[in-house]
């Protein structure tokens, strides 16, 4: 099945090369006369642009002064005095990296050029806020939680008795104290001091003794 | 030959600078013209040749002969073509100078002061103007790839490894220098009629 756009795209390359195309192409133009046509028309086109590059090239004594002045240019360039100063490898890798372009498609270019610029926006709306609360006096209500520590008081009630002493009588003599003072601590038990003497009031003796017999010197020995 | 420019070569990586300007002698031609059909100025041809020739005297330590020197060399070539594009976008100063001198009214005054000029010879100036003034409408890397498929003849394949494109938009750009020039030849009709007419303005002095 002939197909003049698949032979159109050969057609360039037979219109350059040799007079008599290849066997399959020329298979294809023998069934299409457009496509005869078509190469007819590129290979006078192309002769065309060839008598024109000609025509415009330089002329035969152009030549020779080209070569000098290459030659010249060449040597010029090449001599020590001309080449340039050794960079260091630092130099060099700083020079790359600041020389050195790549190729962005443009709307990556775009969304990165948006994005970095919402990003200066927002920087900045967020510095300038705090100082705007000040100027216009407004407060800011901020709730933190803080721990507080307490301190819990225990309160003790505790009920003294005390012995009250004889009263004075009118003539204002006050007998001495006969008896110790008693204190009596409320949940607290009696107990004699040093200085108080033993008494053996409330005692009872007991109607059935117990006796324990100790053999030895050992504790447990019985 | 390739083993006196085996000999060359080897003596112009041992940084003798004779043998490398004998080498240069045998490919300034081809250099420089695929320059100026380039870009069309002789001074910015001649610049770009030159450039061409001084880095590959410098890289010449980095030939291993893998390929033949012509193309090594026009690989140094088509990076410093694509990189001065870069660097400095021609203006495409063919557009104002050369193909501008190469208007009607310039080469039929030439015509007329140089009575010895054939009318094949201007009639083939005249193509020529129109060939430039085609090329000169499409991009830099599209005249580049057309010139190194027509003036070169490489392959898609090489030229896309070569110029860092797909081999689609080599062909691409080779078919649309091809539009351009049949839209510029086909103006070329309407032209040699107005010549004709100019020139018959001339003769009868008018």
């Amino acid at each position: 099945m002939h197909n003049c756009k698949t032979t159109k795209e050969q057609l360039i390359e037979a219109a350059r090369g040799p007079a008599m195309p290849s066997s399959p192409l020329l298979e294809e133009l023998e069934r299409c006369p457009a496509c005869r046509g078509e190469l007819a028309s590129l290979r006078s086109l192309f002769r065309v642009t060839d008598l024109a590059f000609e025509s415009t090239s330089p002329p035969e004594n152009f030549w020779p002064g080209h070569h000098a002045r290459l030659k010249q240019s060449l040597e010029r360039e090449t001599s020590p005095a001309f080449l340039p100063p050794v960079e260091n490898a630092t130099l060099a890798l700083l020079r790359s990296l600041f020389t050195t372009s790549i190729r962005v498609p443009i709307p990556l270019a775009a969304v990165l050029v948006v994005f970095f610029g919402l990003s200066i926006a927002f920087a900045m709306e967020s510095r300038r806020r705090p100082a705007t609360a000040v100027l216009s006096g407004t407060s800011t209500v901020v709730t933190k939680t803080l721990e507080v520590p307490v301190i819990r008081d225990r309160t003790v009630t505790r009920v003294v008795y005390r012995d009250r002493g004889p009263r004075m009588d009118s003539s204002g003599f006050r007998p001495p104290q006969l008896a110790r003072n008693r204190i009596k601590i409320a949940g607290g038990s009696d107990e004699p001091t040093a200085n108080s003497p033993i008494s053996l009031v409330g005692f009872k003796p007991t109607s059935d003794p117990k006796l324990t017999i100790i053999k030895g010197s050992y504790r447990d020995e019985k | 030959v390739a083993n006196n420019e085996n000999d060359l070569i080897g003596r112009a990586q041992a940084a003798d600078m004779e043998a490398f300007c004998l080498l240069a002698k045998e490919y300034e031609r081809r250099i420089y013209l695929l320059a100026f059909h380039y870009c069309h100025n002789a001074e910015d041809a001649e610049d770009l040749s030159q450039e061409v020739w001084l880095k590959a005297y410098q890289a010449l330590g980095t030939f291993r002969a893998e390929s033949s020197f012509y193309t090594w060399l026009r690989r140094i070539t088509i990076n410093c073509f694509l990189n001065h594009q870069r660097a400095r976008r021609y203006s495409w100063r063919g557009e104002e100078t050369e193909v501008h001198s190469l208007g009607l009214e310039s080469i039929a005054n030439e015509y007329l002061m140089t009575s010895a000029n054939s009318e094949t010879s201007l009639n083939n100036r005249i193509m020529a103007a129109r060939v430039m003034q085609a090329l000169s409408e499409l991009t830099p890397p599209q005249r580049l790839i057309f010139l190194l498929k027509h003036h070169e003849g490489m392959t898609y394949e090489e030229i896309a490894k070569a110029v860092g494109c797909s081999q689609g938009a080599a062909k691409k750009s080779v078919f649309r220098a091809v539009a351009k020039l049949r839209e510029h030849l086909e103006i070329e009709v309407e032209t040699g009629t107005a010549f004709s007419s100019l020139q018959t303005k001339m003769q009868i002095g008018v």
